[in-house]
């Protein structure tokens, strides 16, 4: 197989996005060829994706692709795509082209059309990018490729209107707004992300000045000595964290989170790609990526306090993972918001994938390749199983909103009576999320959940647990509500079946779920296989469950919950949003999550209000210059120069006084002064 | 022949000529011109002659050591005679139309007789008869223009200098009590009478120049008085004046007990005199109002170096040399400039839209205001680093100080010159400028500019 079809995958979507400038600046109007170029391009990037990717898991051997670059600082345009990366780019790609395909009915009639799938393809790329590039330059670029597209997508309907804004308009928390418009959204995004990918770059750096490379394998093959040279400072921990904290902020994680939740005002298909299944990802992907290469390079460096603080780092990756999992879920609980619930959700979910990561990292005090290797599979597994029913829920959410003309879920109901297909496909991908055999979600939730109380990290277990129950509870809710109950405030909009263009692609995504998790064994294979071929890692991973009295207990938990949950909405009818009127302490309590915690406010009155503060004070030191030369120092001399020529009004007797006086001043002075 | 011989025949020519004016029949106008021109061809030859030869040779002493002439102040007296061929350019037969005609060409050749022995004056007696002959010729040279401006500050004039001159006359007297006999320039001892003597000198001298707090007649004078005959006062006698108080702060200042108070004096006012001046020029808008004040900061620049000069005179002569050239090369700079824009008051008034009335003019008159601020390569840049570079030797802060106001002076020069090229005039008339004026403006401008580039050879040859 020739190698340069490896670079072909990213740069295909590339070549699409610049077709469709070019389009456009020739003045196409017309949406077909947007939708044509943008489709072909990401199937054809799927298919090299799949060719490569099963070329590797077959054979055995990651393949290089190299063209130089940068010569002085030892770049070179290069794409790997070892096990990790095979995975990463079929499941990228295929997922992209089948929302690429929902894009083109739901956005039909936009006037930001083109706009709209430019930055898709565009996306799509550095998305790809970022999965396949074998230097951390390309990586980089690949990474604010997609947080640029992010940004453009969020902000897609910037011209603001009411409909497309996230959060209940004039709700305020701590006296700062909950609601955010399109264009206040994508600024978040970028300025959230942003915050963490300068702690990259300086990790980047450090790495950089340490190993003289930028190539990832370079920096694998090196990590002993870099690993113990910072272990040795005792630095280790701290740029560790500095190198990933772009990818907390990717990929959402506590405090990050807050750009993702407000993400929601981008159209639904770039929620569902890039919020949900792809470019969040990136973040754990950029994780799983270097796991492997600090795990070994502490192992490597033979030095005990490599060891001890690479555990102290992985022990951080998994306490936020966890912390994340638990606080959005319970935020989940109560919104009233589809795609807020959603966006909640995945966060809450790729906090297991943190979770997963940082406990097999947890495990290098026992030094067990084989159990390390296992939780970063699990972590990929749930990244796959997440990407694929979190997608289908979002294509879903589309529709949902699309008939409501609302994005509140008051306003829905009852669509299981008109939509039997997409009432089937969200019960799937739901009950995938809640963790419900046989579906792939419940597989993929018990591994992350195995790898924690492998590392005997009891606390973070117990969240994990306890967020898997919260996870089922608002799935049920959300399903419940929206499919099988009258809807709060009904409108006079007559929900129907999505048309097959957008049917399609979701149910396919329901469906995969599904067969996934009935084919775990052959699934697991496949990731076990995948984490062999993974750089720095090289070790085959258990992704088998067994029925264990913990699996069973949060199973039966799962279960008895969206029982419990059915039961309340159908059998008793309770209604939450009078008990909320009525008991204080509920009200309070539904406050502190529905303003998400307090944390957006605490962040805004830290960082905005603190540095408006700044601003002001800098402004008024700069108007004080300004003033000083511009009014202050000009009135002065405007003044005085007429003070001084007011005393030249020609009168003669008033000279010779003046004259007089002052030389007989300045001679008493002078006198005075000479016989000091 | 000797020089000397030479020169004094010179003189008493331009004074024939100066006496003979009066009695030419009043309708031969062109012939007093003539005259006059004549007198300032011979003050230029003769004068130009006397600093060739002083630059070359020793001092050039007369009558028995009563004038001697250096090359400093043989190079102010030269440049004063060349000054004076500029203010009868932009005059020309003007003067003749006056009801007081003939006596402007008179006292013009009159005056150019006396500043040879103001220049060169090394005896109080002499500098006390050559200032009276000098500023009488001026007193009245203020009063002939006809408009009532003219006689008003003439007025002043004279009340303001009766007062100078017993300031003056009360220093003679002084001197001769202070050590050796006689009236010749001397040493000063450190008696408390040396003290009342300087003061009382340099409140004299001081008034001439324009130094802050002796200079209130110079506004109303200056600024009031027709352009044309403010610019024999301003820019030609000024000169003499100027080449007196260097010699004679640097003969008295020849002893280390008094130099450093004599130079601590003359940096107060140096201080007080610019920025007085500078602040007073920032809100006129009127051009001969502007230079009147611009000329007491001028001032203020020079007794900067001259501060220099009293410190350094008996134990650094090489500085002081420095700030003697220093000191020549600004006051050229200054007369240069002056002569012709005071000369060109006359005519315009304001600031806006000369370059409509005359583009050349505009253009000169742009060179020579940026000489007064100070822009290289133009000879008042040179002026102003010597002096700053003789003073900062003395006293750092007091070349900030001076500095600072030369950065002051870019406001209103800056104004001044934007408002001349500018095309939108004031008034729907356009003033008209006369040939005479042109000639002087563009004679300024390019001594400025020529004498600009070869400044520090003429350092080396006016530096004694």
């Amino acid at each position: 197989m020739e190698p340069f079809l490896a670079s072909l995958i990213w740069l295909f979507p590339y070549f699409g996005a610049i077709l469709m400038a070019i389009l456009y600046i020739s003045g196409v109007k017309k949406e077909l060829p947007y939708s044509i170029t943008t489709a072909t391009s990401l199937f054809i990037a799927a298919l090299l994706a799949t060719i490569v990717g099963v070329h590797v898991l077959e054979s055995g051997k990651p393949v290089l692709d190299v063209h130089h670059w940068i010569p002085w600082i030892n770049v070179n345009v290069s794409t790997y795509i070892d096990g990790l990366s095979a995975i990463m780019t079929m499941l990228v790609s295929w997922l992209s082209f089948l929302i690429g395909v929902y894009s083109i009915e739901y956005m039909k009639g936009d006037w930001g059309y083109p706009r709209y799938f430019f930055f898709f393809s565009f996306f799509v790329g550095s998305m790809l990018l970022v999965v396949s590039a074998e230097n951390l330059l390309m990586l980089f670029i690949g990474w604010e490729g997609t947080g640029l597209a992010s940004y453009a997508l969020i902000g897609h309907w910037y011209t603001d209107e009411e409909e497309y804004w996230v959060g209940v308009p004039g709700r305020k928390a701590l006296g700062l707004p909950m609601y955010f418009e399109p264009s206040h959204s994508g600024l978040r995004a970028i300025m959230f992300t942003r915050f963490g990918d300068i702690g990259m770059l300086i990790g980047m750096a450090v790495i950089y000045h340490l190993t003289g490379t930028l190539s990832i394998r370079g920096i694998a093959s090196a990590a002993g000595g870099w690993s113990g040279a910072l272990a040795a400072k005792g630095m280790l921990t701290l740029v560790l964290i500095l190198l990933t904290l772009g990818a907390f902020a990717k990929s959402a994680q506590f405090p990050f989170h807050e750009w993702l939740v407000t993400a929601m005002t981008g159209p639904t298909p770039v929620s569902a790609l890039i919020h949900a299944a792809t470019m969040v990802k990136a973040g754990i992907y950029f994780v799983l990526r270097f796991a492997p290469i600090i795990f070994t390079g502490a192992l490597l460096s033979g030095s005990h306090l490599a060891i001890l603080q690479t555990r102290e780092y992985f022990l951080i990756v998994a306490g936020i993972g966890a912390v994340t999992a638990f606080i959005l879920a319970t935020m989940a609980l109560v919104s009233n918001e589809f795609k807020l619930i959603l966006a909640f959700s995945t966060a809450s979910q790729i906090g297991y994938m943190f979770l997963a990561a940082g406990a097999a990292g947890a495990i290098i005090a026992e030094a067990n390749k084989y159990l390390f290797a296992s939780g970063i599979a699990a972590s990929l597994a749930h990244l796959m199983s997440h990407a694929i029913f979190k997608a289908a829920l979002f294509l879903i959410s589309g529709w949902a909103l699309h008939v409501a003309h609302s994005r509140f879920i008051d306003k829905m109901g009852d669509y299981a009576k008109y939509m039997k297909i997409t009432a089937i496909s969200i019960w799937l991908a739901g009950l995938s999320l809640a963790g419900i055999p046989p579906l792939s979600g419940f597989f993929s939730k018990e591994l992350t959940l195995k790898a924690a109380e492998d590392a005997g990290l009891t606390w973070v277990y117990i969240l994990g647990a306890v967020t898997a129950i919260l996870t089922a509870a608002y799935t049920t809710r959300l399903i419940i509500r929206v499919f099988h109950m009258h809807p709060y405030e009904p409108s006079e909009h007559k929900p129907h079946e999505a048309p097959p263009l957008m049917l399609v692609p979701y149910t396919i995504l329901a469906l995969a779920a599904l067969t996934f998790g009935l084919a775990w064994k052959y699934m697991g294979r496949v990731l076990s296989r995948a984490s062999e071929l993974t750089l720095s890692l090289g070790s085959p991973a258990s992704l088998a469950i067994h029925l264990t009295s913990h699996v069973a207990m949060v199973l039966g938990g799962a279960l008895s919950t969206i029982g419990i949950v059915a039961a309340l909405y159908l059998a008793w009818h309770v209604n939450f949003r009078e008990l909320i009127k009525k008991s204080v302490a509920a009200r309070i309590t539904f406050n502190f999550l529905f303003d998400r915690w307090y944390i957006n406010s605490i962040i805004y009155l830290l960082f905005v209000v603190g540095f408006i503060g700044v601003s002001y004070m800098l402004w008024a030191v700069d108007f004080g210059i300004d003033w000083f030369y511009h009014i202050g120092l000009v009135v002065f001399a405007g003044v005085a120069s007429l003070a001084i020529r007011a005393l030249h009004r020609g009168r003669p007797e008033y000279y010779n006084a003046m004259y007089l006086i002052l030389t007989a001043l300045g001679l008493l002075l002078f006198v005075l002064e000479w016989l000091r | 022949m000797t020089l000397e011989a030479f020169v004094e025949g010179t003189l008493y020519t331009i004074l024939a000529i100066s006496l003979i004016i009066p009695v030419i029949p009043t309708k031969k106008k062109n012939i007093t011109t003539l005259l006059a021109g004549i007198a300032v061809a011979i003050a230029i030859i003769s004068y130009g002659a006397l600093f060739v030869g002083a630059a070359t040779k020793e001092p050039i002493v007369f009558y028995h050591g009563l004038v001697i002439h250096d090359k400093f102040t043989a190079g102010l007296t030269f440049a004063a005679a060349i000054a004076a061929a500029i203010t009868l350019l932009a005059m020309g037969e003007l003067a003749t139309d006056w009801p007081t005609h003939p006596a402007y060409y008179s006292l013009f050749s009159l005056i150019l007789f006396g500043l040879f022995y103001l220049a060169g004056a090394a005896d109080a007696l002499v500098l006390l008869a050559s200032w009276l002959l000098v500023s009488v010729a001026s007193y009245i040279i203020i009063a002939l223009p006809p408009d009532p401006d003219s006689k008003a500050a003439s007025v002043r004039y004279i009340m303001m200098g009766a007062i100078a001159t017993i300031f003056l006359a009360f220093w003679v007297a002084l001197h001769t009590g202070i050590g050796m006999q006689g009236f010749y320039y001397k040493p000063y001892t450190a008696s408390g009478i040396s003290a009342i003597a300087i003061a009382a000198v340099i409140a004299a001298l001081g008034f001439k120049l324009g130094v802050v707090p002796f200079h209130w007649w110079l506004p109303s004078v200056y600024g009031k008085a027709d352009g044309k005959v403010v610019s024999l006062v301003a820019g030609v006698v000024k000169l003499a004046f100027i080449a007196a108080i260097t010699r004679l702060v640097y003969v008295i200042s020849v002893n280390m007990d008094i130099s450093s108070k004599v130079a601590l004096f003359l940096s107060a006012l140096a201080i007080v005199t610019m920025i007085y001046g500078n602040i007073a020029a920032l809100t006129t808008r009127k051009l001969q109002l502007l230079l009147s004040y611009s000329s007491i900061a001028h001032i203020g620049y020079i007794f900067t170096a001259l501060a220099a000069l009293a410190y350094f005179a008996p134990m650094n002569p090489k500085i002081a040399s420095l700030a003697m050239g220093a000191i020549a090369i600004h006051a050229i700079a200054y007369s240069m400039s002056k002569t012709p824009l005071f000369s060109l008051t006359s005519e315009f008034k304001g600031l806006k839209g000369l370059v409509k009335a005359s583009p050349i003019a505009a253009i000169s008159a742009t060179i020579l205001l940026f000489s007064l601020l100070g822009v290289p390569p133009f000879l008042g840049f040179w002026g102003k680093l010597y002096m700053f570079l003789a003073a900062v030797k003395y006293s750092v802060p007091l070349v900030l100080i001076a500095l600072i106001n030369s950065g002051i002076s870019a406001a209103y020069y800056a104004l001044a010159v934007r408002d001349i090229l500018s095309r939108n005039a004031e008034t729907e008339r356009t003033p008209e400028i006369s040939p005479g004026v042109e000639a002087a403006l563009v004679t300024g401008a390019v001594i400025t500019i020529i004498f600009g580039v070869v400044a520090p050879l003429i350092l080396h040859a006016i530096s004694p």
